[in-house]
């Protein structure tokens, strides 16, 4: 019970941060003529933030794992 | 250029690979050696997401808006995290309740409504069906431009040709053989396809491995890397306004279509076909979360350098950037790369077109046909002993109905759309089922008026805001409307509502639409009251972990039907060789005699129905069931009770399980204790018999030899002084028995009397030796003493001295008769001082070694040849005890026949120069 309420604000932390990272205010940061090694700002910013959060989220899964692993052990 | 005959080999061939990919996938299946059983298959399969929008679309759309192909993408893989919360508990209710598809989710959310199940499927193929056309369009338009090109498609050339000249048309129909054989395997329609799915998961694999086939054609051949492509584009006159400032970030489009892909992505009836309904274990779900995005991510990556490579190659000519995958590679005369692409858009329209179809056409016949037709009296259902028939050709008709009504969408309506405005009008469609499921999942509060009330707002000004302006240039509605408002109020504009403009029209759409919807949805049911089995069906689907199926039957089902007439009932739809297998496998789950039991109980037929949803439809079920069965009338009052006892008597016993987990654990605590005195128990035996023995010998020939100097008075003063010698030596080892047990008394029960003092080892050693020096001149033992330097000890010498002469009795005791060697070593390791005390007697067995310290105990596996050594069992045990009150330990190594060296350790107080004392 208390494992599965911690994945659960686990989870809505890193959706929370997700819905910040890729909207606005925070991408029209972004949103200029500047370019880093000849890549539009806006371009380099995006995909990475989206790999970072797909990292997130593997973690996360391994989290997940290990929980569900803890909690059959638990039931053994 | 390529030859019209050669496309159409490579298509049909790539069709037919799909269909021996699904046959194996079912043969895998029947083999009970599923393939889709599997996370890595599951979030393939997820990826049917991406359409031939994606594959055509976002390059088109990245040459218009830059990033603003991106929110499309950006909202799943935001929504991923939000799987294993939301997706998992969809998961879970439909795998409980047998559902079937989306709208037979909602339909049984809902109190079973056939209303509400309709309404859904109306919603459901209004909005999917021109997103199904869509894909056909791109098949057909990509066929044409790869046998025309370089001629420029126009609509005309396109209208002239007749359906049966046009390729995408044969396509349509081989699909809908494909869906009918992989979509209607079963007549249960909550068994999973794992032929399709099988074949789903490859298809995406096709279609990301064509796209970055020609996303690395475009960036590393036609151009040198991605820097050089984004150089060359800064030439490019729009190229500014692509990434520097884009309108749709400053529009608040950005986070609209964001937010819409989110709802998409779990409400869209494909992806609730492939992530609920065919889902086999909800852990996969764990790798999904991170692998779908990851897809999307990897499909995404080269479609701006497609975009800016077909911008630079085409500038100024008028060629559609939803082609540049197409145009690019032709120009150039890649014909090899864009036969490929073209296969790669196939596999992206027919993976859509798959499992749309598979699941409209389950809701359609399930939701809305089967229950209507179930309660047409005239055409004497009840009669029909088998309905299997009529399933499977409802079904089946509908996907042919379904593909063929697309088909001649596209065909009205083709060249008027680009491939993104459509598939977001469908997105903002199924986005009108979000406020109910959510809601209807979280809260137990949503009505089925309300849900109803909802969905019709959402879908009414979903169609008022994006439908009808979608139809002004096919010429179906008239122009005046956009610009003058409906009946000319100017704010019942479609494309600013009630005078809101600033928004792109989706974004505009989806928040009147979601606004109404919510608005109803929540006025309605908080206003109305819901019916008894709302109620259960609220509260079963909101408390999906809490009712067990006993519970659910009490609350949901009250009346009582003969065993024989669901019998019949359930052979019309299954057949009766499985219907006989159901009841056994019931009868026997649940210790039952069907002839001795002709009534079914409460159970039963809920078992019954959660069968006959899995085939007909959570509401047909309902109507079904309730034909046969005698139901007492319940009332919402009756439901609150039943659910509020078993709420009380689900805490009740999870309260008892707690408390006799406890009960258990104190048991075995108190067994464990039990034991243990046993045991104890048992070594006070053993120490008294063998303390009375022990005491007996020395007493016994005490008593001997005195009753002989009794006796005999005149005995001769040489003997009589031997005979007291001996009872002198009997009594000392009677007293020195007794002072053991008195000392090992005192240490346990600690009034011991530590005399604690700075003393010196090597003076405990040599007094030790000393003391015991006759000894090893009688037995003519080796001795060798290794202590470098002196140490300062803190202890009771006394007690010190008792240690060392007990190891080196003990030593004497053991040592090899022939040649005794004793070797004593002190040495400093770390911050305690070691005293080794080695001999080389018969050594102690392993299994000894640790018994040996113990009180009573003596060694057990001694060599039964040899002479066992007398001793109380005690020596060693006080030895470790004072050892033990000094702070340090005691131990011995040793492997039998090659002597023991017992070795004790004590905390190390300070070096003594040599020579000094203390």
């Amino acid at each position: 019970m208390n494992n599965s309420l911690r994945s659960c604000q686990i989870i809505v932390f890193i959706f929370i941060l997700g819905l910040f990272l890729f909207n606005q205010p925070i991408i029209s940061i972004f949103t200029n003529n500047n370019s880093l090694f000849n890549f539009p700002v806006i371009l380099l910013y995006l995909f990475s933030i989206w790999g970072f959060f797909i990292l997130l989220m593997a973690l996360l899964a391994i989290f997940l794992n290990k929980q569900t692993d803890s909690n059959s052990n638990n039931q053994d | 250029m390529l030859s019209n005959g050669l496309i159409l080999v490579v298509s049909f061939i790539y069709i037919a690979i799909l269909f021996a990919v699904a046959r194996y996938g079912d043969k895998r299946s029947d083999e009970k050696r599923s393939i889709i059983s599997n996370p890595y298959i599951y979030a393939l399969s997820m990826a049917v997401y991406c359409s031939a929008w994606t594959f055509y679309g976002s390059v088109g759309k990245a040459a218009n808006s830059g990033i603003g192909f991106l929110p499309v993408y950006l909202g799943p893989t935001l929504m991923a995290p939000l799987f294993w919360i939301i997706l998992r508990k969809m998961i879970r209710i439909a795998k409980k309740h047998r559902i079937t598809s989306i709208a037979d989710f909602i339909s049984s959310r809902y109190g079973k409504s056939i209303l509400i199940g309709s309404t859904v499927t109306l919603i459901a193929v209004t909005g999917i069906l021109p997103y199904i056309a869509l894909q056909l369009k791109a098949v057909s338009s990509s066929y044409f431009i790869l046998s025309n090109y370089p001629d420029l498609i126009t609509s005309s050339n396109f209208k002239d040709i007749p359906f049966f000249e046009d390729t995408a048309f044969y396509i349509t129909l081989l699909l809908a053989l494909f869906a009918i054989v992989f979509g209607t395997r079963h007549i249960d329609a909550t068994e999973r396809h794992e032929g399709l799915v099988t074949a789903i998961a490859f298809e995406s694999f096709v279609k990301l491995f064509a796209f970055l086939i020609i996303g690395f054609f475009v960036t590393y051949s036609l151009h040198d890397g991605f820097g050089d492509l984004f150089t060359k584009a800064k030439s490019l006159t729009n190229f500014d306004s692509l990434f520097s400032e884009p309108t749709i970030i400053q529009s608040g489009s950005w986070f609209g279509l964001t937010f819409l892909s989110m709802l998409a992505i779990l409400f869209l009836p494909r992806q609730f076909q492939v992530s609920v309904v065919e889902n086999v274990n909800e852990d996969h779900l764990k790798k999904a979360v991170w692998i779908f995005p990851l897809y999307l991510l990897i499909i995404n990556i080269f479609v701006i350098p497609i975009a800016l490579g077909g911008l630079l190659h085409f500038e100024g000519s008028p060629i559609d950037a939803d082609t540049f995958v197409l145009t690019l590679p032709l120009a150039v005369g890649q014909t090899g790369i864009a036969l490929l692409v073209f296969l790669g858009g196939l596999s992206a329209a027919t993976g859509m077109v798959i499992v749309a179809t598979v699941a409209l056409s389950t809701m359609f016949s399930n939701d809305m046909l089967m229950p209507l037709i179930l309660r047409l009296k005239f055409l004497k259902l009840n009669e029909e002993k088998d309905l299997r028939w009529l399933l499977l050709l409802i079904r089946r008709g509908t996907i042919i109905l379904i593909l063929l009504l697309s088909y001649f969408y596209y065909r009205v309506i083709e060249s008027h759309y680009s491939l993104v405005s459509i598939g977001l009008i469908s997105f903002t469609a199924v986005a009108q089922f979000a406020p109910i499921i959510l809601g209807g999942m979280y809260w137990k509060g949503g009505t089925k008026y309300g849900a109803l009330a909802g969905m019709l707002a959402g879908f009414l000004v979903w169609g008022f805001t994006l439908a009808l302006p979608s139809l002004v240039p096919a010429g179906i509605v008239s122009p005046m409307l956009m610009e003058e408002g409906l009946f000319g109020i100017s704010l019942f504009k479609p494309m600013a509502f009630l005078g809101l403009t600033g928004l792109d029209s989706i974004t505009h759409a989806l928040f009147w639409s979601i606004l109404f919807n919510c608005f109803f949805y929540f006025g309605v049911s908080i206003l109305g009251r819901p019916s008894a089995i709302e109620y259960s069906q609220a509260a079963l689907f909101v408390d999906i972990d809490k009712y067990s199926p006993e519970f659910e039957h009490r609350a949901i089902g009250q009346g009582t039907a003969s065993i024989d007439d669901l019998r019949t009932l359930l052979k019309r739809f299954i057949g009766s060789k499985r219907t006989e297998r159901l009841l056994s496998y019931y009868a026997k789950k649940n210790n039952l005699d069907w002839e001795t039991r002709p009534l079914a109980d409460a159970g039963l037929i809920n078992f019954v129905e959660k069968r006959l949803s899995g085939v007909i439809g959570s509401s047909s079920a309902r109507i079904m069931v309730s034909s046969v069965v005698k139901e007492k009338k319940v009332s919402i009052d009756d439901v609150m009770k039943i659910l509020s006892e078993t709420q009380q008597v689900i805490a009740y016993s999870q309260e008892l399980e707690k408390k006799s987990m406890e009960l258990e654990k104190a048991t075995d605590e108190l067994k464990r204790a039990n034991q243990k005195l046993k045991k104890m128990d048992q070594f006070k035996d053993d120490f008294i018999a063998t303390i009375t023995h022990e005491l007996r010998t020395p007493l016994t020939s005490v008593r001997a030899f005195t009753e002989i100097l009794y006796d005999n008075p005149e005995i001769d003063i040489r003997q009589r002084q031997n005979f007291l010698n001996i009872i002198i030596k009997e009594t000392e080892r009677l007293t020195r028995l007794i002072n053991q047990i008195l000392d090992i008394q005192k240490i346990e029960s600690q009034e011991m009397d530590w005399q604690f003092s700075p003393v010196s080892l090597n003076e405990i050693i040599e007094d030790s030796i000393a003391t015991m020096g006759k000894v090893f001149e009688d037995q003519k033992i080796t001795l060798e003493i290794v202590n470098e330097h002196n140490y300062l000890l803190n202890g009771d010498k006394d007690k010190l001295m008792q240690v060392m002469l007990n190891l080196l009795s003990n030593a004497v005791k053991y040592c090899n008769k022939d040649e005794s060697f004793i070797k004593i070593s002190s040495e400093k390791r770390n911050s305690v001082i070691q005293i080794d005390i080695e001999d080389n007697g018969m050594g102690v067995h392993e299994d000894d070694q640790t018994i040996i310290f113990e009180k009573f105990r003596q060694a057990t596996k001694i060599d039964p040849d040899k002479e066992r050594p007398q001793g109380s069992g005690l020596g060693l045990s006080i030895t470790r005890q004072i050892v033990e009150a000094h702070g340090g330990s005691i131990w011995v190594k040793s492997k039998p026949g090659q002597g023991a060296k017992f070795s004790f350790s004590l905390p190390f107080s300070s070096k003594l120069q040599q020579g000094e004392r203390v």
